[in-house]
């Protein structure tokens, strides 16, 4: 087996079952994420010789996997340009929170996506601050900002709903 | 750090703040231990289930591409000398049945439509044959087929198709005519990436495009078998 082969195996077992679970929490379907973490891993392995550290292998795995998570919506996009709109293509449009069950897992499918994604990348991929805002390409005060700003929504949507109004008998 | 500051931190990562600097800040450590189990129940949320196979299949998909060499190393100059091969005895063969430009609408229909190569899933045959029924044909393809979509072809309303070969992908288009045409004539076209065949079958066009032209014969040769045009 090649250097690039274990090395790209390497890659494959230690950050496919995360990147599986950022992606369905950035697209909200366990569908497309396997696609999305499908794609990513070929991408990659199509251009492994960009990746120069090992350290630096999570930012670039995730890079490349926002891109292919963007290239999804433009392929939407052209598809609704073509003559008709009957396609078979896999493009769901029934994000699986409509059958999420717990309360904060739907919370948090329903939270915004500039909120949910950092949230996601610090929770569950450990990542900090200044690693979220590189890969994000945005700085790090609108990271704090939009961690801020996901928890406070989650937390008041959280709170006990006051009682209802009584109902007619 | 004064109490906003403080609290905006705790919002930001509730892991960050020592407790000891909460020490005179009760409604503060209140809100650090709720936002802290709050975490915690989200890390759990987050932690989904993986569909076991999920490496295996990405290994595996890996394994079965081709292997990928620099730009340099390519064997560009026989790709290119093919290419032109093809496009000379394109130009000087006789060419009774294929307009000329269909074979360039098909390459260009298929560089307009790269995104549709990359479909992954295969869909399945109940969702197939109502498309192949309203097209008038009947076809039990032995292949993946990972893109269906009805397209403007020539202004003509035909299935554009791409089919998993050898675990490359094949594009098709099924052009029907309304006037029936020579039986199995085949005209073959190409550029430098593109490999392409056009075939008259019955009263439809079948043009097939790929980038390795051994796919194309392989391809001619199932669809004969397994494509049927209805009366």
């Amino acid at each position: 087996m090649s250097s690039a082969q274990q090395r790209y195996e390497a890659l494959v077992r230690a950050y496919a079952p995360d990147l599986y679970r950022y992606a369905y929490w950035l697209c909200r379907s366990k569908h497309i994420a396997e696609d999305l973490v499908q794609d990513t891993l070929l991408r990659a392995w199509k251009n492994l010789a960009q990746l120069q550290e090992a350290k630096a292998a999570k930012a670039w795995l995730l890079t490349i996997l926002r891109h292919e998570n963007a290239r999804r919506f433009e392929r939407r996009q052209f598809d609704y340009s073509d003559v008709e709109q009957d396609s078979l293509e896999d493009n769901s449009q029934s994000p699986e929170h409509w059958v999420a069950t717990d309360r904060l897992h739907r919370l948090m499918l329903e939270l915004p996506l500039d909120y949910r994604e950092p949230l996601v990348m610090q929770l569950l991929l450990g990542m900090t601050g200044e690693e979220i805002a590189t890969v994000l390409s945005i700085n790090l005060n609108t990271v704090n900002t939009r961690l801020f700003r996901g928890r406070a929504q989650l937390r008041a949507r959280l709170q006990p709903e006051p009682a209802g109004v009584p109902q007619h008998g | 750090m004064d109490n906003l500051s403080l609290r905006r931190a705790l919002y930001e990562d509730p892991s960050s703040i020592n407790a000891s600097a909460l020490q005179d800040e009760p409604q503060l450590q209140q809100l650090q231990q709720e936002l802290l189990a709050l975490d915690a129940e989200l890390k759990q949320q987050l932690h989904i289930d993986v569909p076991p196979e999920l490496t295996e299949k990405i290994l595996l998909r890996q394994s079965m591409l081709p292997v990928i060499k620099p730009w340099y190393l390519r064997p560009l100059p026989y790709a290119t000398a093919a290419a032109i091969l093809v496009s000379v005895l394109y130009w000087q063969a006789p060419n009774p049945v294929l307009p000329a430009d269909l074979g360039q609408h098909a390459l260009s229909h298929v560089y307009h439509e790269l995104a549709a190569l990359k479909a992954t899933v295969a869909l399945n045959d109940t969702d197939l044959q109502p498309l192949f029924t309203e097209l008038g044909i009947s076809a039990n393809l032995p292949v993946p087929v990972r893109y269906a979509r009805f397209c403007d072809f020539e202004g003509i309303r035909s299935l554009h198709l791409v089919l998993e070969i050898d675990g490359q992908p094949l594009t098709l288009f099924v052009v029907p005519d309304e006037v029936a045409l020579d039986k199995n004539t085949k005209t073959q076209f190409a550029d430098a990436r593109f490999f392409g065949e056009a075939i008259t079958f019955s009263s439809h066009r079948l043009l097939l495009v790929a980038e390795q032209p051994q796919l194309l014969a392989q391809a001619g040769r199932m669809l004969e078998k397994s494509l049927k045009i209805n009366i």
